[in-house]
C-alpha cells in the first residue's frame, strides 16, 4: 500500500485519469484539479483494499522450485544429467557452472519452455509438465540473452505483459509506473523496442517481470547482463527486498562476486551434474583450501589453473 | 489467469500496426516505399502499353481453353499441395511462426501454444493480404487488359490465399504427425506416414478420379483450380465461383482447426533447439555436409575464405542439402524432358499466330524466374547476423567483402537458375524464340548484384540486420524489374546488330559494378 501511495504521488494527470477510468471513478467534471483527482483515486483504491481484503499476501508453496533428477538431452548429447535442485521462498540461490554446464538449459526447462526427457519439476507446487500454465503463471524468467518485440513501444510492452498475466487494469498502471520509474526508463516509455540499448532492453525485460503480482518466483539467466553499476546496484536492492518479502529467486550466472555477495545458497553444476550445493560456508568447508566462491568453482569444475 | 487468444491477437495487430505507423512517420522509408511502389507501378504502366497484353490474353485464353485438359491443371495444383506437404513433413513449419522474443516472452508465459499459433497465423494472413494487394495494385496496368471482372478477380485472389494457407496448414499438420509418430516408434516404416499423407491429399486431382464430381468438391487445389479456371474463362464446369470460394474457406477452417488442435509445446522445443542449432541430424545428412574443417584450406586469399566461410554455413543449415539435392535432380529433369520429350509432360506449342504477343511474356517469365532464384542474393548479408559488424572490423577490404557476397550469391543462384530455364524452354516453346533464355544471363549477373546492393544496405537502415526492413526487401524485386526492362530494351533494339555482342556485357558490368559499388559504400554507412 506504501509503494501504491507512493507511485500515485509521483503520476501525472494523464496516468491518473487512465488509473481513475479503469477503477470506475465517474469523472463528471469536464477540469479538475490533479490533486482532487489524486485523492479521489487513492479513495477508491483504500476502498478496494478494504474491500478486498488486499492486505492478504499470497504465500509460496514450499520449496518454490523443486527440480528432482532432471535430464535433459540434445540427441546423443546429455546437456543436464540427474539434476536436483530446490529453492525454498524468502531464497535466492546461485546456479554457477562453467560454459555448456546446462544452467540455462536448466533455466529453459523450468520455465517450460523445452521439455526435460526425464525428472520432475514443480513450479510453486505446480509441475511444469503436468500443470504448464499455472506454473508458468508464477515464474519470471530473464533469458541469457534478452530478446524482445522490435516493433513495441516499451509501455506498451509492459501493458501487453500484464496482460497476459491477467493483472487487474488498475494494479497494472500502478505497478507500471512504479517500474518504470525503479528501472529508470521514463524517457524511454514510448521509445520503440527495437531502439532500445542492451542494457535498457534488460531493464524493460526486468520491469515487464514485476508488473506481475508479487511473491514472485524468479529464474535469471545472467541478469545484470548490459546493465550498468547504477542499474546492477538497484537491481541488487531490488532482489534483496523481494527476499525478505517471500520471493524466491534462482539466479544463473558467471558474475561470482555478485553471487557471493546476493546468494544464500550455490549449486555448482558441471557437464549437467550437480558437483556441490549449499551455503558459501558450507561449500568452503567441503572444498579444502578454498577461501572464496571463485576458489571452490575452479576446484569443483577440473581445478585452478596454475598461474 | 488464463489469458484469452483476444489479448495475443491484438498484440499481433499492434505490432503490425506499429510497423505501418513507423513507416509513415519516417521520411525515408515512407519515400522509399512510395518510390519502389509509384515506381513499379509506372514500369508495369509501361509494359502494359509497350507488349499491348489485351489481345494476348484473349487469344491465350482461347488456346489454354483448347489445349489445356482440365484434368492436367488438376494434376498441376495437385502437386502444389503435395510439394508443401512434403516440404512441410521435413521442415519445422509449425514452429516456423514463432519468433527469437517468443523464447523469452511468450514460450515462458502462461498461455497455451495455439493461442500463440493462432495470434502469429492472423499476422500471417494479413501480411499476405497486404502484399498481395500491393502486388495487385503495382500489376494493375497489366493485369486490366486481362478478360476478368473486378470482383472475380477478387474472388481469384481470396481462393489464391485460401489455397496457399491450405498448403501451409496441410504442411504443418503432415510435421505434426511425424512429430507425433515419432514419440511412438522409431522404425523406419514411420515414414511411409509421408506417401500415404501425399496420396491422400493429392487423390481427387489424379487423372481419372478428378473427373468425378465429388472429388472436385473434396480437395482445396481442384477448387482453386475452378476458380482460376472459371474466372480466367478458360473452363466452366457448371459449380459457382462463389461456392468454390465457399468450399476452399471450409477447407481453410478444417485445416486450421486441426493444425491448432494439435499444436503444443513441442513445437517450442522445435523452434528452441533450432535457435541453439543442437538438433540431432541424420546420418547422411551429417555424412554430405561431412563436418568439413575448412581451416584446412589452402587458399589464402580474404575473398574465397568469406566465400568458404558462408557456403559452409549454409550447408550447416536443415534446408541447403536439400536445396543442392533439387539443383542435381532438377538438371537431370531437364535434360530427360529435353532428350525424351515424355507423353505425360509435353511442352506448351504456341502457335505461330501467337508469337509476336507470347514472346513479350515469355521475356517477362525469364525475369520473374531470375527474380525468384536470386533471394540468396538478398540474404547473403542478412545470414551474417550480428556477425556483419564483426566482419566490418575484421582486417578485410570492403570490396572483399562485397565480392565475395556477390560470387557466392552468383554461383548459388546460377546453380538454382539452371533446372528452371531448363524446364521453362522445355515448357513454353515460343516458335524461333529459345534463344532468348540467353538473357537470363545478364540478367542473373545483375540482379545478384542488385542483391548484394540491398543486403549490405540493411544495416545502415536498422540497428538489427537480421531483420531485412520491408522497404529493403520491397526495392530488390522493383529494382531488378527495371534493370530486366533496361537489358530486354537494349537486346531488342539491337537484335539485328553484332553490336549487342559488345553493348550487352558492357551495359550488364555497368549496372553490375555500380550496385556493388554502392554495397562497398554501404558498408561505410553501417549504423
Amino acid at each position: 500500500m506504501e509503494v501504491y501511495e507512493r507511485t500515485i504521488k509521483r503520476m501525472k494527470g494523464e496516468d491518473l485519469v487512465k488509473l481513475a477510468m479503469a477503477l470506475k471513478i465517474p469523472l463528471t467534471e469536464h477540469r479538475m484539479e490533479t490533486e482532487t483527482l489524486r485523492e479521489l483515486v487513492e479513495g477508491e483504491l483504500g476502498r478496494l483494499n478494504t474491500e478486498e481484503g488486499k492486505e492478504r499476501r499470497r504465500k509460496l508453496h514450499n520449496p518454490a522450485i523443486s527440480i528432482k533428477g532432471l535430464v535433459k538431452r540434445y540427441g546423443k548429447k546429455i546437456a543436464v544429467n540427474g539434476l536436483d535442485l530446490d529453492v525454498r521462498p524468502g531464497e535466492i540461490v546461485g546456479l554457477v557452472g562453467p560454459n555448456g554446464a546446462g544452467k540455462s538449459t536448466t533455466l529453459r526447462v523450468l520455465t517450460g519452455i523445452i521439455r526435460a526427457n526425464s525428472g520432475l519439476v514443480y513450479v510453486d507446487g505446480h509441475s511444469i509438465a503436468g500443470e504448464p500454465l499455472e506454473a508458468k503463471y508464477r515464474i519470471g524468467y530473464i533469458p541469457e540473452k534478452p530478446t524482445c518485440y522490435p516493433s513495441l513501444r516499451v509501455r506498451e510492452y509492459l501493458t501487453f505483459i500484464a496482460r497476459v498475466y491477467g493483472v487487474p487494469k488498475h494494479e497494472a498502471l500502478i505497478r507500471i509506473a512504479e517500474y518504470i520509474d525503479f528501472f529508470q526508463l521514463e524517457e524511454l516509455s514510448k521509445t520503440y523496442i527495437a531502439n532500445l540499448s542492451k542494457g535498457n532492453l534488460q531493464r524493460t525485460l526486468l520491469a515487464g517481470i514485476f508488473v506481475r503480482e508479487p511473491p514472485f518466483v524468479l529464474a535469471f539467466d545472467e541478469p545484470m547482463y548490459g546493465l550498468d553499476p547504477r542499474g546492477a546496484w538497484s537491481l541488487k536492492v531490488l532482489l534483496r527486498k523481494l527476499k525478505s518479502e517471500g520471493s524466491a529467486v534462482l539466479i544463473s550466472t558467471h558474475i561470482l562476486e555478485m553471487a557471493e555477495g546476493l546468494c544464500d545458497r550455490f549449486v555448482v553444476i558441471d557437464c549437467g551434474r550437480a558437483v556441490g550445493a549449499g551455503t558459501l560456508e558450507r561449500l568452503k568447508a567441503q572444498v579444502s583450501g578454498a577461501d572464496s566462491l571463485e576458489q571452490v568453482f575452479l576446484k569443483l569444475t577440473g581445478g585452478i589453473p596454475e598461474e | 489467469m488464463r489469458s484469452s487468444t483476444s489479448v495475443l491477437a491484438r498484440h499481433e495487430l499492434r505490432m503490425m500496426f506499429n510497423h505501418f505507423r513507423r513507416t509513415l512517420t519516417t521520411p525515408s522509408m515512407l519515400a522509399f516505399y512510395a518510390v519502389m511502389v509509384f515506381g513499379a507501378l509506372f514500369i508495369m504502366y509501361l509494359v502494359s502499353v509497350m507488349a499491348r497484353f489485351g489481345p494476348l490474353f484473349v487469344e491465350l485464353v482461347d488456346v489454354l481453353r483448347e489445349y489445356l485438359p482440365l484434368e492436367t491443371v488438376f494434376a498441376a495444383t495437385g502437386l502444389v499441395t503435395v510439394t508443401a506437404v512434403f516440404m512441410g513433413y521435413f521442415g519445422a513449419s509449425p514452429a516456423s511462426v514463432l519468433e527469437e522474443p517468443d523464447e523469452n516472452v511468450l514460450m515462458a508465459a502462461p498461455v497455451y501454444p495455439y493461442q500463440v499459433f493462432l495470434g502469429r497465423y492472423l499476422r500471417r494472413v494479413l501480411r499476405k493480404i497486404v502484399f498481395l494487394t500491393l502486388g495487385v495494385f503495382v500489376l494493375s496496368p497489366v493485369i486490366l487488359a486481362a478478360p476478368v471482372q473486378s470482383f472475380t478477380l477478387f474472388l481469384i485472389l481470396v481462393s489464391l490465399v485460401l489455397f496457399l494457407e491450405c498448403n501451409y496448414l496441410l504442411g504443418a499438420v503432415a510435421a505434426i504427425a511425424r512429430e507425433k509418430l515419432s514419440q511412438r516408434t522409431s522404425s523406419r516404416f514411420r515414414h511411409l506416414l509421408l506417401p500415404l499423407f501425399c496420396v491422400l491429399v493429392v487423390a481427387p486431382s489424379l487423372p481419372g478420379v478428378s473427373e468425378s464430381p465429388i472429388a472436385i468438391a473434396a480437395s482445396p487445389a481442384n477448387c482453386f483450380a475452378l476458380v482460376t479456371l472459371a474466372g480466367f474463362q478458360i473452363q466452366h464446369v457448371g459449380i459457382g465461383i462463389g461456392y468454390l470460394v465457399g468450399l476452399l474457406v471450409m477447407f481453410h477452417l478444417i485445416a486450421l482447426l486441426v493444425a491448432v488442435n494439435l499444436y503444443d509445446e513441442r513445437w517450442y522445443e522445435a523452434f528452441s533447439t533450432s535457435l541453439s542449432r543442437a538438433e540431432s541430424e541424420s546420418r547422411v545428412v551429417r555424412a554430405i555436409r561431412g563436418e568439413v574443417d575448412f581451416s584446412d584450406s589452402d587458399f589464402t586469399d580474404p575473398m574465397v575464405w568469406i566465400m568458404l566461410k558462408d557456403f559452409w554455413s549454409r550447408m550447416r543449415s536443415p534446408l541447403q542439402f536439400w536445396k543442392y539435392l533439387y539443383v542435381v535432380v532438377g538438371i537431370i529433369a531437364a535434360v530427360y524432358l529435353h532428350l525424351f520429350q515424355p507423353p505425360w509432360l509435353q511442352p506448351l506449342l504456341i502457335p505461330s499466330t501467337l508469337v509476336a504477343s507470347a514472346v513479350p511474356a515469355f521475356m517477362l517469365l525469364i525475369a520473374l524466374l531470375g527474380q525468384m532464384v536470386s533471394m540468396p542474393a538478398l540474404v547473403g548479408f542478412v545470414d551474417e547476423k550480428e556477425n556483419i559488424y564483426l566482419l566490418k572490423s575484421s582486417p578485410f577490404k570492403k570490396v572483399d567483402i562485397v565480392l565475395a557476397k556477390y560470387l557466392g550469391a552468383l554461383i548459388e543462384v546460377g546453380l538454382n537458375a539452371i533446372p528452371l530455364y531448363g524446364l521453362l524452354l522445355y515448357i513454353f516453346r515460343v516458335q524461333g524464340s529459345a534463344f532468348l533464355v540467353t538473357l537470363a544471363a545478364p540478367m542473373l549477373v545483375v540482379f545478384c548484384a542488385t542483391g548484394t546492393a540491398a543486403g549490405a544496405y540493411i544495416p545502415v537502415f536498422t540497428s538489427d540486420p537480421t531483420h531485412p526492413p520491408v522497404s529493403v526487401a520491397f526495392s530488390f524485386p522493383a529494382i531488378n524489374l527495371t534493370m530486366a526492362g533496361i537489358i530486354i530494351v537494349v537486346a531488342s533494339v539491337l537484335a539485328k546488330s553484332a553490336l549487342l555482342l559488345l553493348v550487352l556485357p558492357l551495359l550488364t558490368l555497368l549496372m553490375s559494378g555500380i550496385l556493388l559499388a554502392s554495397a562497398v559504400k554501404a558498408i561505410d554507412l553501417y549504423k
